[in-house]
């Protein structure tokens, strides 16, 4: 799966130096000479970096030609992939004849495992992910992942230092780019593959465009190949060859004054504030009345509770013990919120959570952050989804969140127009690298990433 | 890729110790890069100190520094002046010489617009938050719309239209030529512009209309006050202003309420209690 090219056609835009660095020579004619060494080194407009566009949708995606990704081991973008083909689609490498060196660096930059352990380098990951924006964009919203969030998400039971695989300058030892992966085993359909999730890929603002990102994604490939591993999971907002879903976010104000004063939300010209304000109002009480915060104890029977429900979806993670299973469930303040209901035997019959992750507003004088919560995993055993969900919802309210998100995966559709969710502006694609199965519908998936 | 990585930005140019060197912005260059092509067009238009300047800015954004030790001999007239217009530049970090070689492009050749090269964002792949869009009632099964019963005058649409986003200016020129605007009700939810702005927290709106005599204590199709709208949502400021005018704190709304019993606000509720 290493597909070596050395040069996937990237822009060579760039300048040469005129006559080196300086060695300047007298000449006869001092203009003449300068027009020659501007047009020797003048670049070339058809040279100059040619940043290619992003397809948001599968239409623009299916017009578009994919330098790096026609490379990859993915479907293709218009390929319809039959009900009963369900398998990788290289086979695996023999780990002897996995490519043992890195994938190499331009002179000046080297890879650098990041130890989200040490506290310098959380900081550095959290700043390249959250402060390197492109400015004057005009869209208003950013994640602003925590450093908390980084560990939860990355240093997983069995997590690899290699995996979180950095980028760094030698002059100065700046991180300027990251790509993570985390062990998964994944069901698809009938089959149990051991995955990895890819997240956190990211580029410094003035790296981007130059083919950075495909040089990240070929060497944490490399690196999780040699491991024995050869498929991985990830989900982005962008289309690239092939999704295997196309979910849709789906919000519900908790707090729409602060949502609309934000412009995250609008306001039709039939729709008052004060009207607004009272139909989101929430009780302050669960409907369900023995919900409570879920506690390591109670982590054997969610694990039975949650393994079992799972198996209806056909995308769905699998839980390997319980230790994987307390590490994305049990609750951290400020990162994951977990519930159960349990009855007078003791039994958990109910269970939700979900994670937390702000958004930080551009250029608002009064507010810097949405503070938003999204729906993760979840089993409605003695009450309707729809219960418990609303139930939810009072309780990111009472930890003072603004807005509550979810895809339309898993049952979760069915309830959005009940419980008042209103259809996002993105949607977020779900992909399998290294494998080929037949399209899914959002329902049939039953697997969250952050 | 690796070669397109390294020429455009990092190769042969020696370091500098003392400044971080930062990689150059994607647009930056590409604006660079079409600002050095237009040059050669205005060389024989320009003095040779603009030239120079050129020279200098070109060379500092290309190579960074100039090593002074290395420069020409101060007998070679000409390539010593464009040496030392070279290290005239040598604090300067690259993209700042770009910039600065940028500006005084623009300044030359007024028809080039520098912003034009950065029409295409970068930041393209970029993973944004979705976002929510419109809330409109028919999202909410209890939704009470009525088709409107009186479709709004083109003055009252762009009277609203002003209101909306605050614009004092439009709103008293709409109001010189037509002073009844003022309680000019909207066609969907027949609201004034002082209940909509009251809503709405467009504070600016209620401090202007007020200052025109506008009945604090109009009411919509519910009877509400815009007191009320102010009570519901929590706009402390607003309710001052509408007290200080004389809005009435014991006005009732069609289910009886008054402005204090809307609020579920704790400080607010008790500054409305009649
Ligand atoms: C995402 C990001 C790393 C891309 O970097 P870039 O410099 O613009 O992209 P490059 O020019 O290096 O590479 C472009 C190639 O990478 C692919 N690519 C870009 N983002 C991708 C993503 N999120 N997932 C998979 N592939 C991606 C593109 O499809 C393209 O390949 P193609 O020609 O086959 O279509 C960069 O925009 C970034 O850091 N954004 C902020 C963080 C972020 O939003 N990350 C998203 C994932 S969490």
């Amino acid at each position: 799966m290493s597909h070596g090219h050395s040069h996937d056609g990237a822009p060579c835009g760039g300048h040469h130096g005129d006559d080196g660095a300086g060695g300047s020579r007298p000449s006869v004619n001092d203009v003449q000479a300068l027009v020659d060494q501007l047009r020797l080194a003048g670049v070339d407009v058809s040279n100059m970096p040619n940043i290619p566009t992003a397809p948001r949708d599968m239409d623009e995606a299916r017009s578009k030609s994919f330098q790096f990704w026609s490379t990859q081991p993915v479907p293709q973008m218009d390929e319809t992939v039959p009900a009963d083909v369900n398998c990788a689609i290289e086979e695996n490498i023999a780990l002897d004849k996995v490519r043992a060196e890195p994938f190499s660096l331009p002179a000046g930059f080297r890879w650098s495992n990041v130890d989200l352990s040490d506290e310098e380098q959380l900081n550095e990951l959290y700043n390249l992910l959250t402060r390197n924006y492109v400015e004057d964009d005009d869209s208003m919203f950013r994640f602003d992942y925590s450093a908390d969030f980084l560990k939860w998400a990355l240093q997983v039971p069995g997590f690899r230092p290699e995996w979180h695989c950095g980028v760094r300058a030698d002059s100065n030892n700046r991180l300027l780019a990251f790509i993570g992966a985390v062990p998964q085993t994944v069901r698809v359909y009938d089959k149990t593959v051991n995955m990895v999730e890819i997240n956190f890929l990211c580029v410094h603002k003035n790296l981007r465009s130059r083919r950075v990102a495909p040089v990240l994604i070929r060497e944490i490939t490399r690196r999780v190949n040699v491991t024995g591993i050869f498929q991985a999971a990830f989900t982005a907002g962008i289309v690239i060859p092939k999704p295997v879903s196309v979910c849709r976010y789906y919000h519900r104000s908790l707090n729409p004054r602060k949502l609309i004063d934000v412009r995250f939300s609008h306001l039709s010209a039939k729709m008052t504030m004060a009207r607004t304000i009272k139909l989101y109002k929430l009780p302050e009480e669960t409907a369900t009345r023995n919900l409570r915060e879920m506690k390591s104890t109670d982590v054997p029977q969610v694990f039975k509770l949650l393994t079992t429900s799972l198996k209806q979806y056909s995308l769905a993670p699998v839980y390997n013990s319980e230790e994987e299973l307390a590490h994305a469930l049990v609750p951290k303040k400020g990162v994951v919120y977990s519930y159960v209901a349990e009855n007078q035997n003791g039994k958990i019959t109910d269970f939700v959570s979900f994670y937390s992750l702000p958004s930080t507003v551009m250029g608002h004088t009064t507010h810097k952050t949405i503070y938003a919560a999204y729906l993760y995993y979840y089993v409605a055993g003695s009450v309707t989804p729809k219960q418990l969900i609303n139930d939810s919802l009072i309780l990111a309210n009472r930890e003072k969140f603004d807005v509550f998100n979810a895809l339309d995966l898993m049952h979760n559709e069915k309830i959005f127009s009940d419980l008042k969710f209103g259809k996002g502006d993105g949607n977020l694609q779900y992909y399998l690298y290294n494998w080929k199965c037949a399209d899914m519908k959002p329902s049939q998936i039953g697997l969250v990433l952050q | 890729m690796i070669i397109a990585w390294a020429v455009s930005s990092f190769q042969d140019h020696p370091k500098n110790e003392n400044q971080e060197e930062e990689p150059i912005d994607t647009l930056l260059e590409a604006k660079f890069d079409a600002a050095t092509t237009r040059l050669p067009g205005f060389l024989t238009k320009i003095d040779q100190k603009t030239i120079l300047k050129f020279y200098g800015l070109y060379k500092q954004a290309v190579e960074g520094p100039a090593d002074s030790k290395k420069g020409p001999y101060w007998f070679e007239t000409v390539a010593r002046k464009k040496f030392n217009s070279w290290l005239a530049n040598s604090q300067m970090s690259r993209s700042r010489a770009m910039e600065a070689y940028c500006e005084l492009m623009a300044q030359l050749d007024t028809s080039w617009d520098p912003d034009a090269e950065t029409v295409k964002k970068s930041g393209l792949w970029e993973k944004m938050p979705s976002t929510m869009g419109v809330i409109e009632p028919e999202m909410f099964d209890d939704a009470v719309v009525h088709p409107p019963t009186k479709l709004e005058t083109e003055t009252e649409k762009k009277w609203f239209a002003a209101m909306r986003v605050s614009d004092i200016d439009t709103m008293r020129t709409l109001l010189r030529n037509e002073p009844e605007i003022i309680e000019a009700k909207d066609q969907y939810l027949a609201m004034t512009a002082l209940l909509w702005a009251t809503d709405l927290g467009c504070d600016p709106v209620v401090q202007f209309l007020i200052e025109n005599n506008v009945d604090v204590n109009a009411v919509d199709g519910c009877l509400q006050t815009a007191l009320h709208f102010a009570a519901q949502c929590h706009r402390p400021l607003l309710a001052e202003l509408l007290l200080q005018a004389g809005a009435d704190r014991s006005a009732l709304d069609a289910d009886g309420l008054t402005p204090s019993e809307c609020c579920d606000d704790e400080d607010l509720r008790k500054k409305l209690t009649p």
